[in-house]
């Protein structure tokens, strides 16, 4: 069980990171989702965690959008006794500089300045896409489930996974192509 | 290119993301680990038969639902009742043996037609 949360740990961040854009949040949402695989599955096979940890991850963050919605409904209403809404502008400000900060530290040649670049247009456009079309591309593609285990961890047929996945890989190509980047002569990451 | 090149291009990268993240980060999903393994307990195998997680084994939190002892307080009541009525059965037919051989019994008793044969059956 350790080894596997070791091993999913970041990409899980990543992903509701992806999907709720704060890193606070997106870390109690990894770290509700890995109690509660450890409390509730702690005697399933190895071989069934991946997938039971992301059906739990992905119910978090859907968790996490509704409540927001309420949050957000309260806000409205009591918005004249003054919002939080310029805390976290301001936060989400200072969290994009400093991430910008160090993923664009020159420690190696211009290829690995370019590669961080291009990463910070990727992971942009991935936030940019639709909740559900992310959420195929993320486990179909980076988890590399196949098309029924991502169906049955998002709860659509295989022909909505299909679709969304489809629009999702379209929608990137555009995005990217939008900021001057093709893929056909991207650079492998080291 | 197709499609799943196109995405292989995408995770790649994000793939290089993941092994750059801030060390603050991995700081914090490290504890954050740390506090759901707290949690855990390795499964248990008992008589290679049941396998179960250490926290189903905890009787401390059982014991202190009330529907836990429901069917313990039934079955307890349950038995407590056929006893009694055992010992009815028994203190009946001994008090009318010694009041047959003590010859307590009216002699209207000896002239029922039921009562000899159960005198009979019960004397087999």
């Amino acid at each position: 069980m350790a080894d596997f949360l070791a091993s999913a740990e970041r990409k899980a961040f990543k992903q509701a990171v992806f999907a709720v854009k704060q890193d606070e949040s997106a870390l109690d949402i990894v770290q509700d989702s890995m109690m509660k695989l450890a409390e509730k599955y702690a005697t399933k096979p190895a071989e069934e965690l991946p997938m039971l940890f992301q059906r739990i991850l992905q119910n978090t963050i859907r968790d996490w959008y509704r409540r927001s919605k309420v949050r957000t409904t309260w806000t409205t209403l009591f918005s004249s006794f003054g919002s939080n809404n310029d805390d976290d502008d301001e936060r989400d400000f200072l969290e994009t500089l400093e991430a910008e900060n160090t993923s664009s530290i020159p420690v190696t040649p211009i290829d690995q300045l370019e590669q961080s670049q291009t990463l910070k247009i990727i992971e942009e456009a991935v936030e940019k896409l639709p909740a559900r079309q992310r959420e195929a591309f993320m486990l179909r593609y980076w988890e590399e489930f196949d098309v029924s285990e991502t169906a049955d961890a998002m709860g659509c047929s295989e022909g909505s996974v299909k679709t969304h996945c489809s629009r999702a890989v379209h929608a990137l190509s555009l995005l990217l192509k939008a900021k001057g980047i093709t893929l056909d002569t991207m650079p492998k990451p080291h | 290119m197709n499609e799943n090149e196109i995405a292989k291009k995408i995770t790649q990268t994000l793939d290089y993301g993941v092994s750059r993240m801030e060390e603050s980060n991995v700081a914090k999903l490290r504890t954050a680990r740390q506090k759901a393994m707290a949690n855990y307990r390795e499964p248990i195998n008992l008589m290679g038969l049941v396998t179960v997680s250490g926290q189903t084994l905890n009787l401390s939190s059982w014991m202190t639902k009330p529907l836990f002892w429901l069917p313990i307080l039934a079955i307890a009541a349950a038995a407590i009742a056929y006893n009694a009525m055992d010992d009815d059965i028994v203190d009946d037919s001994g008090a009318l043996d010694a009041q047959l051989l003590t010859g307590e019994l009216p002699i209207n008793a000896f002239l029922d037609k039921d009562f000899q044969s159960w005198v009979k059956d019960s004397s087999r």
